[in-house]
């Protein structure tokens, strides 16, 4: 089973989109994905049509010493792929962790049983770079960090990799464009600057009306846009993804 | 994931999507959908808890084809394909021909090195539909498929395959599969006994369900036994029946084997269905030797004939199959840099190796083993009562075979003692053929003298036979090697082999030589262990409960 964790210390740059997205495309190669959406905000659980509590306690249950992830898995509307959904308990993750004991471990170990179940596991973080983060990218193989090409986004990828680098085992870490708008000519440059950089990827995901649809839609862009340049995209994006994972 | 399969028998379909409706499902629009199951012969996908399915949705726009990976445990694995798999009963699903990725390694995980063959094909019209609360959210999924036909099976004879215990059986004329989904197992359940009891007959009995989908259904009903191939039935033996008898019940059980795997052999389907008919053909072939006054004289020297020429003309093709995959383990024993240069062997080999399968499959499919089939099918098809056997045959069976377990522990005994250092490498092979003679009686009828006696006798000379087994396998090797580097010589059109690859030729050969010594050198030591009083008198034991 392989981990890959959709990233960013920014919010709003499109983690859930390509953590969603690249888990349907995955689960399209025939790869059974298990999405945990760590997130209290729940939007991936939103967007694959679950439910957006956790039974048993809620965070403190979930990550509690005794406790398994297989009893809240939920299927979603794309075939294939499951769910962990989040709820609002999750915003106190990083306490229960503490309490828990070994917190960085702790994802990784709830983790390990579902190694048979799935093929894949992608974790949708919250924004930011805190103990649950840590214990995420402890678990993880590859970190994906959408960047939108704004300066201020180009910084925040960087402070990320410092936190990665300083881990042990270190995952690897990659970068892709997200939400690139081409009419604006200083984020054509920074996309450009960023691309010559070695952990970018080469997909540009386009800030199209198709990826912002997927809020109403509750789905993947391919579910509803199967042709679009954004589901393209997402493909081309999953290729490379699983050329760095098998 | 668990599903279950409801059965419509020949009842009308309006009565079940009255019950889906009232709870709630909206089913979509029907489509045709064809499925065909995949295994290997010997059903290693269905043991290790897996099923593979390749389905095409006829009217679909996005999702085509698709290959499927079904277990019990974790959502269900979807490859959309671009096209339709091609696979019949000569050709196939090619593994390397995926995507490389989880899906891929699971199967050549679980299959190893046997073939992915279509078993059974269904067609049907698909209407599918997702039971949902009220918030939209996903509680379980419903398939009914009606106008259920099975297509021809492009699988091998159903001599391997056919559930012996369940006569085939009409198709439902409708299923109703309930997918269940994680964490809403309550819905599915409330959906069962909605069905169930819908569907209930007149008579008060529940409607026919089993944990699976219309394609499992659909292959209970064809007779498919899932398991696969298993080898031949054992037969039931009796001590004290006639021995003519009872060496006939086990030369039939080899005949089912033979013809279970002689089709797959002939269009080299994978490797373990020439390895399969070769144990078979060995085995006729020693217990026809065996079998002297047992069996008429006549018969008995026609087959030993007709055996001794099917075991000659698959002979080479089977060496060269063990050579070809056993070669990454082969070359292992070099470095890298050796092994490449070794590659041209390979090649070598790997024509060889095409030319003797196309020599395997003109003579098994020649009139010569047309006709030895049937006379040999012929005669063993006969009542005992019109079988006229030798002066042994009336003899029970026990003690006959018993007699004849102790003199070929015997001869095994006399000969492996004779042996010493200085002694030549074929005497050792000569030896292990011996301990082959003793070892098809003991697996054949050993039972007859209790089955932990059996198994132990066997056991202890298992030990000695993987002595002998990997003297002579690195023997052949080195040997084979040299022919092969000798004909790459030879050849006009290749050119004669680079210095780098002679080099890593004779490195191989050196290495094989050295396993050689090794295993003789061990050879003592086995050897000894064999013939120890304790487990010669375990084998006397076996005899003489046999004999009583």
């Amino acid at each position: 089973m392989k981990v890959i964790a959709a990233a960013s210390i920014k919010g709003g740059v499109g983690k859930t989109a390509t953590a969603v997205n690249l888990a349907a495309e995955a689960t399209r190669e025939g790869v059974r994905v298990l999405l945990w959406d760590l997130d209290p905000q729940g939007s991936a659980t939103y967007l694959l049509r679950a439910e957006h509590h956790l039974s048993g306690g809620g965070a403190r249950g979930l990550v509690d010493p005794r406790a398994e992830l297989a009893p809240h898995v939920r299927a979603t509307s794309v075939s294939g792929l499951h769910v962990l959904p989040s709820d609002l308990s999750l915003r106190f993750l990083d306490r229960h962790l503490d309490a828990a004991g070994k917190p960085r471990r702790r994802i990784g170990t709830l983790l390990s049983p579902l190694a048979m179940a799935y093929d894949l596991v992608v974790l949708d973080c919250p924004p930011g770079a805190s103990i649950g983060i840590e214990s995420a990218f402890r678990a993880t193989d590859l970190v994906v960090v959408p960047v939108v090409p704004t300066t201020l986004a180009v910084l925040t990828l960087t402070q990320l990799e410092e936190v990665v680098a300083a881990r042990s085992p270190r995952p690897v870490l990659v970068a892709h464009l997200s939400m690139l708008d081409r009419r604006k000519r200083l984020q054509r440059e920074t996309a450009e600057e960023l691309r010559q950089r070695g952990d970018v990827l080469r997909t540009a995901i386009p800030n199209t009306t198709g990826v912002e649809r997927m809020g109403p839609e509750r789905a993947p862009v391919r579910a509803f846009a199967p042709r679009s340049p954004a589901t393209t995209a997402y493909e081309q994006l999953w290729s490379e993804v699983a050329g760095l994972l098998w | 994931m668990t599903s279950v399969v409801f059965d419509g028998g020949d009842g009308p379909v309006g009565p079940v999507v009255e019950v889906l409706a009232a709870a709630g499902v909206v089913l979509g629009p029907p489509e045709p959908l064809h499925r065909t199951r995949f295994d290997t012969f010997d059903g290693r996908l269905h043991a290790a808890g897996l099923r593979l399915e390749a389905r095409t949705v006829a009217t679909s726009g996005d999702a085509g084809h698709a290959l499927m990976v079904i277990g019990n445990d974790g959502p269900p694995a979807r490859l959309f394909l671009s096209a339709p798999l091609e696979s019949s009963r000569s050709r196939p699903l090619s593994l390397a021909s995926l995507p490389a990725g989880p899906l891929r390694g699971r199967l050549q995980r679980a299959a190893g090195d046997r073939a992915l063959l279509a078993q059974a094909a269904l067609r049907s019209v698909r209407s599918s539909g997702t039971v949902t609360d009220d918030r939209g959210i996903p509680q379980a999924i419903v398939h009914l498929d009606t106008d259920l036909a099975v297509d021809p099976v492009m699988t091998l004879p159903a001599v391997g395959l056919s559930d012996g215990d369940r006569a085939p059986s009409p198709l439902p004329a409708w299923t109703v599969e309930v997918e269940e989904l994680p964490g809403r197992a309550a819905a599915a359940h409330r959906l069962h006994g909605a069905l169930d009891a819908a569907l209930r007959g007149g008579d008060g009995r529940a409607p026919g369900r089993m944990a699976g989908d219309a394609l499992e259904r659909a292959t209970v009903a064809i007779g498919l036994d899932r398991t696969g191939w298993r080898g031949p039935q054992r037969p039931d033996l009796e001590r004290r029946e006639p021995a003519l008898v009872g060496v006939r019940k086990v030369l039939r059980s080899f005949a089912d084997g033979l013809d279970a795997t002689w089709d797959g052999a002939a269009d080299h389907i994978d490797d373990e269905f020439l390895h399969d008919l070769r144990i078979g053909v060995r085995q006729t072939r020693s217990l026809l030797a065996q079998s002297r006054g047992i069996l008429p004289k006549d018969v008995r020297a026609a087959q030993r004939e007709a055996f001794r020429w099917l075991g000659t003309v698959t002979s080479p093709a089977r060496d060269l199959d063990v050579y070809v995959a056993g070669w990454p383990r082969l070359t292992s024993l070099l470095s890298d840099a050796e092994a490449r240069a070794l590659e041209p062997v390979l090649a070598h080999l790997a024509g060889q190796q095409a030319v003797a399968h196309s020599e395997v499959a003109l003579a098994l499919r020649s009139r010569t083993a047309r006709q030895l089939r049937a006379d040999w099918r012929a005669w063993l098809d006969l009542p005992d009562s019109e079988v006229a056997g030798g002066k042994h045959a009336t003899r029970p069976l026990g003690q006959a075979i018993g007699a004849r377990i102790m003199a070929a522990q015997q001869q095994l005994l006399t000969h492996g003692r004779t042996i010493g250092d200085g002694s030549p490498a074929g005497q050792l092979h000569e030896l292990r053929k011996d301990g082959k003679r003793l070892r098809y009686l003991l697996e054949a009828f050993g039972h007859l003298g209790g089955r932990k006696r059996s198994k132990a006798t066997i056991g202890h000379l298992k030990a000695l036979q993987d002595n002998l087994g990997a003297h002579q396998d690195a023997e052949v090797q080195a040997e084979g090697l040299r022919r092969a580097l000798h004909e790459l010589g030879e050849e006009e059109t290749a050119g004669t082999p680079g210095e780098a690859t002679m080099a890593a030729g004779q490195r191989l050969i050196s290495a094989l030589e050295r396993q050689q010594a090794e295993e003789r050198a061990d050879f003592h030591d086995r050897f000894a262990a064999y013939d120890q009083k304790k487990a010669r008198r375990t084998l006397e034991e076996l005899v003489e409960r046999m004999s009583r």
